[in-house]
C-alpha cells in the first residue's frame, strides 16, 4: 500500500511538470493581457509599466522559472483582472461546483443504477426499451441546450423554478452551501439536471451491458436455482460484478464534471469554478487559467487514486501492486 | 434509516422556507453582463467594474446626461488664466460609511494611490498633473503641466478613498473592505452570483429611491433574457438583438434603446509611404504606392460602403450611421458634417481619377483588412460586409479576423519601420463629454516612429498629419471657457471630415429591458447607476 501511494505521488509530479509546460506555452501565444487591462487609448509608457509589472517584459524560460519557483510555494500569481490571489478564486468557486457535481453525482448514482439494473434484466421489457431510448436521448442532447430548454420550461413557462444564480446560502458544517438552504435547492435543480443527465445515459447503459453479461453467467442461475430471491440476486450479486467497470466511469465523471461544467455553470450562471475559466480564458487572465489546469490535474490524479482504493473494497480479489 | 434521513431533509426544506423572505418594495434587481472583479477602484478601468464602484465611491465631479463635469465632492472649482492652477473647494460635513470624515487629505492618498503604475489603471487621471497640495482641510490647489483646461474630464473618473481605512492595509484586504462617501454601502459580495447595495442614509446629496440593490452577474445572453421573462430581474443590461421581440411581446416589459458613445469606424493609414511593412499580407498596389495616400481613395471606400444596408442587415437596426465621430452632446460636437452619400459608381470614378484602374485580374489593389470578431456587437460580419462592398468596386481585400486577445497588441504593435495594419476597424467609446479630448486621441499626429507630443495621438492608427488641427486642438486644451472650446473643435472636426481622416461606419445601440414597476433612464456611456431608476407607484 505505501509503495503504491509512492508510486501515485511519483506520477503526479511528472504529470503536473508536464501540464506546467503545456499550460504555459499556450497561454503565452494565446494572447497579450497587457492591451486588454489598459484603457484602449493609453500611452507607451502605460504599457510599458503595465508589462513590467505583470513580469512580460522578461523572456519566456525566465518567466516559466519563476512561475515554477513561485507556484512550489503555493503562489499562482494575482489574476490580472481581479488582482487577487489566482488559486485562492479558484478554491473560493470551488463549493458552488462540488455542490451542483455532487447532487448531479447522485442523481445519476440512484436513478442511473436501478434503471441499468432492470433494463439489464429484462432487455425485453417495454419499460427497459423506454429506459434505453431515453439514454440515447440522454447521451446526444448537447447540455447547453437541454438547460435552455429546462430554463424556458420550468423557469419562465410554469414558473417554479428560478432561471439562474445559486440563491441563498447558508453555514452548513463551516462552509456557505445552498445546500442548506430550500431557496438554494430550488437553485441547484436545474443546473443538477442539466449535468445529470448525460451522466444517467452513460450509467444506465455500462450498467445494462454487464447486468446482461453477468445474468447469463452460472453462478446466477445457481443462485436462482437454490431459491435465492430474485431481488437479491439482481442486485447483491449480479450488480455487484457489474460495478467495476461503473465505478471507473463514475470517478472520470466526477473529475470531468467537476473540470468542465463551464457551459452548465455559464447558462445558469452558477458562481462555480467553471464560469471563472470561461471569464479568464476571455480575458486572457493566464494565472488563472494555469492554476485552474493544474488544480485540474491534481484532482485527476487524486480522484484516480480513490477508484483504485475503491477497487479493493468491491473486489478484494484486486492487487493495488 | 433512509425514511429518517428524508424525514430530516424535509423537516430542514419546510424550516428554510418559512425563513424566506420578500423582496421590500424598493429593492430591486439588475442582471448585468458582468461581476465588479474588484471593489477597489483602482486596478482595473472597465465600465461594469467602474458603475459599481462609483455606486460606493464618490468622485470630486461627476457626469451629467451629457458627460459635462457636475459638482460631487468638490463643492466648486477655479481656475487660473493661463488654465494651468486649479483650486478646488470640497464639501464639508461629508462622512464617509463608517464615520471617518472626508477631508483634503484623503483626495490627496487617493490621488496619490492612483499614481502607482501597475497598480492602477486610472494612471492618466494625474498625467498632466505637476502636484498637487493641502490648502486648509478643504481646499485643494492642483497644478498641471501644461495649460489643461480639461483636467475635470479626467478627475470624474477617479474614485475617492479614505485614508485612515486603507493606510497601511495590503491592496487584497482594501479590495474586501469598501469604504467610500457614495450613495450606496457595500452589504455583501459573492463573486460571480451577487452584489448586494443598501442606500447610504447619511448621503451628503439627494437620496436614490432603491433601497436594496442587488446586482446579478449573468454572462450568457440567453440567461438575461430568462431573467427578465421569469420576473427575476428588474432591470436588465445588454438584451441580445435577437431577443428584443420576445421581450417587447410581454407586456410588463419594455425594451430601450439608448445610442452609446461607442462609435465603429475604419482606419486607413493614408499618411505614410510605407504603411504595414511587417504585416503577414501587406498593402499591394501596381505601382507599389500607397493608395490610401489619395484623398479620393479614402473617399471612395467610404462611398463604396452602405452603412445603411449593415444597420439594417447586420445590426437588426440597433446601431446609428455615423457622420463624426463625436457623439451628440459632447462639447464640439458638430452637427454640420454629414454622412457622404452611398455611391459606388462614383466609388470607381474616383479610384479611376485617383490613378488606379482596374488590372487584367478585375482589382485595383489589394489590402487586408484587420478586425476583431469578438469586440464590438457583430464586428466579425460587419468587416466581412465591408471587404464584400470593396470587393465591388475594384479593390481585393483579405480579412483578417482576430480574437480581442490578439487584435489589440497586432495592430498596437509599435514597430519603428512601421506597424502591423494599414486598414483595421476598431470601436471607440470615450466618457470624457470633450470632444477635445477625442481629437487628442484620435486626431493629433503621430508618426511611425511616435508620437510629435508624448501622450498625444495615441490612437491615430492611420498617421493622421495636420498641424493645423494639431495647433487648433492644443489652444482648446487651454481653453477654459467651454463655449469658445466648443467652437475651435467644431473646426477641427470639419477638418477632419474634409481630409476622410477615418471612416465612420455607425454608434452602437445599447438595449435595456425593464419591467412596469420602474422607469430607467440609461446614459450614454452604459454606466447603470441605481439612481437612475424611478419606482412607477
Amino acid at each position: 500500500m505505501f509503495r503504491f501511494i509512492v508510486k501515485r505521488m511519483g506520477q503526479l509530479f511528472l504529470v503536473l511538470f508536464a501540464v506546467s509546460i503545456i499550460v504555459f506555452v499556450f497561454t503565452s501565444v494565446m494572447g497579450n493581457p497587457v492591451y486588454l487591462m489598459v484603457r484602449e487609448n493609453a500611452t507607451e509608457a502605460e504599457i510599458q509599466a503595465v508589462t513590467q509589472y505583470l513580469g512580460l517584459d522578461k523572456p519566456l524560460p525566465v518567466q516559466y522559472g519563476i512561475f515554477v519557483k513561485n507556484s512550489l510555494s503555493g503562489d499562482f500569481g494575482k489574476s490580472y483582472m481581479y488582482h487577487l490571489p489566482a488559486l485562492g478564486l479558484i478554491v473560493e468557486r470551488f463549493p458552488a461546483t462540488l455542490e451542483i457535481v455532487s447532487v448531479a453525482l447522485l442523481l445519476s448514482a440512484f436513478i442511473g443504477i436501478p434503471l441499468g439494473v432492470i433494463s439489464g434484466a429484462y432487455p425485453k421489457n417495454p419499460f427497459s426499451k423506454g429506459v434505453m431510448a431515453f439514454s440515447i436521448a440522454g447521451i446526444s442532447m448537447p447540455s447547453f441546450w437541454i438547460g435552455m430548454v429546462l430554463i424556458f420550461f420550468f423557469g419562465i413557462f410554469l414558473g417554479v423554478l428560478p432561471v439562474s444564480g445559486r440563491g441563498e446560502t447558508a453555514e452548513f458544517l463551516g462552509i456557505s452551501t445552498s445546500l442548506a438552504t430550500s431557496d438554494g435547492w430550488k437553485h441547484i435543480l436545474l443546473p443538477a439536471v442539466t449535468l445529470a443527465l448525460g451522466n444517467i445515459a452513460t450509467i444506465i447503459r455500462l450498467t445494462r451491458s454487464g447486468m446482461q453479461e453477468n445474468m447469463r453467467q452460472d453462478y446466477v442461475k445457481f443462485a436462482r436455482a437454490k431459491g435465492v430471491p430474485r431481488r437479491k440476486v439482481l442486485f447483491g450479486h449480479a450488480l455487484k460484478n457489474t460495478l467495476i467497470p461503473v465505478v471507473t466511469i463514475f470517478g472520470l465523471q466526477m473529475g470531468s464534471l467537476i473540470a468542465f461544467t463551464t457551459i452548465t455553470e455559464t447558462i445558469f450562471a452558477w458562481p462555480g469554478m467553471g464560469k471563472l475559466l470561461i471569464d479568464a480564458i476571455n480575458s486572457a487572465d493566464r494565472p488563472i487559467i494555469a492554476a485552474y489546469i493544474l488544480f485540474v490535474a491534481v484532482m485527476f490524479v487524486f480522484i484516480n487514486f480513490v477508484v483504485d482504493i475503491m477497487y479493493v473494497f468491491i473486489d478484494p480479489r484486486i492487487d493495488l501492486q | 434509516m433512509k425514511r429518517a434521513a428524508l424525514a430530516i431533509l424535509t423537516a430542514f426544506i419546510v424550516i428554510q422556507a418559512a425563513a424566506c423572505h420578500a423582496a421590500g418594495p424598493r429593492d430591486i434587481v439588475i442582471g448585468l453582463a458582468g461581476d465588479a472583479y474588484s471593489l477597489d477602484p483602482y486596478p482595473l478601468n472597465e465600465t461594469i467594474t467602474n458603475a459599481l464602484n462609483y455606486h460606493i465611491f464618490d468622485r470630486l465631479v461627476e457626469p451629467d446626461k451629457n458627460l459635462q463635469p457636475l459638482p460631487g465632492l468638490a463643492k466648486s472649482w477655479e481656475i487660473s488664466d493661463d488654465s494651468r492652477t486649479w483650486i478646488f473647494h470640497l464639501r464639508k460635513g461629508v462622512k464617509f460609511h463608517n464615520g471617518n470624515d472626508f477631508t483634503v487629505d484623503d483626495v490627496i492618498f487617493s490621488f496619490d494611490r492612483s499614481k502607482r503604475s501597475g497598480k492602477s489603471a486610472f494612471t492618466y487621471c494625474l498625467s498632466t498633473v505637476e502636484n498637487y497640495e493641502k490648502l486648509d482641510d478643504h481646499t485643494l490647489r492642483v497644478v498641471c503641466k501644461d495649460p489643461n483646461a480639461l483636467l475635470l474630464a479626467h478627475l470624474k473618473d477617479l474614485a475617492i478613498m479614505d485614508e485612515e481605512t486603507c493606510k497601511g492595509k495590503e491592496d487584497d484586504w482594501i479590495a474586501l473592505h469598501p469604504n467610500g462617501t457614495g450613495r450606496y454601502m457595500l452589504e455583501e459580495h459573492l463573486r460571480g452570483d451577487r452584489l448586494v447595495l443598501v442606500r447610504n442614509e447619511n448621503y451628503w446629496g439627494e437620496k436614490p429611491a432603491p433601497e436594496k440593490v442587488t446586482f446579478k452577474p449573468i454572462t450568457n445572453e440567453g440567461t438575461r433574457t430568462a431573467n427578465m421573462l421569469s420576473g427575476a430581474a428588474d432591470l436588465v443590461v445588454d438584451i441580445p438583438v435577437r431577443d428584443v421581440k420576445i421581450l417587447e411581446r410581454n407586456k410588463r416589459i419594455s425594451v430601450l434603446s439608448e445610442p452609446s458613445l461607442r462609435v465603429i469606424y475604419l482606419n486607413l493609414a493614408g499618411w505614410t509611404d510605407k504603411p504595414s511593412v511587417d504585416a503577414k499580407m501587406p498593402l499591394r498596389s501596381p505601382d507599389g504606392s500607397n493608395p490610401f495616400k489619395h484623398r479620393k481613395v479614402r473617399e471612395a471606400i467610404y462611398r463604396a460602403i452602405d452603412e445603411d444596408e449593415i444597420v439594417d442587415k447586420v445590426m437588426n437596426g440597433f446601431a446609428e450611421p455615423a457622420a463624426t465621430y463625436i457623439p451628440e452632446g459632447f462639447n464640439g460636437y458638430n452637427g454640420d458634417i454629414r454622412r457622404l452619400s452611398y455611391d459606388p459608381k462614383m466609388a470607381e470614378k474616383l479610384l479611376d481619377e485617383a490613378g488606379y484602374p482596374r488590372q487584367k485580374d478585375g482589382y485595383r489593389f489589394e489590402v487586408t483588412l484587420d478586425a476583431s470578431n469578438d469586440r464590438y456587437i457583430n464586428d466579425g460580419a460587419i468587416a466581412g460586409a465591408i471587404a464584400g462592398y470593396l470587393e465591388k468596386v475594384g479593390i481585393k481585400v483579405n480579412l483578417n479576423l482576430m480574437s480581442r486577445t490578439v487584435f489589440f497588441s497586432y495592430i498596437s504593435s509599435s514597430n519603428k519601420t512601421g506597424d502591423n495594419t494599414h486598414l483595421c476597424m476598431t470601436g471607440w467609446a470615450d466618457s470624457g463629454g470633450e470632444s477635445a479630448l477625442m481629437a487628442l486621441d484620435l486626431v493629433y499626429s503621430i508618426r511611425q516612429d511616435g508620437p510629435v507630443k508624448e501622450g498625444y495621438g495615441g490612437v491615430n492608427r492611420g498617421y493622421y498629419l495636420n498641424p493645423e488641427a494639431d495647433r487648433l486642438i492644443d489652444l482648446a486644451m487651454s481653453t477654459s471657457d467651454p463655449e469658445e472650446r466648443a467652437k475651435i473643435m467644431r473646426d477641427v472636426w470639419a477638418m477632419a471630415a474634409e481630409d476622410v481622416s477615418y471612416i465612420p461606419l455607425h454608434f452602437q445601440k445599447d438595449i435595456y429591458a425593464c419591467n412596469d414597476r420602474i422607469v430607467y433612464h440609461p446614459r450614454k456611456d452604459k454606466y447603470v447607476y441605481a439612481w437612475d431608476v424611478e419606482f412607477k407607484d
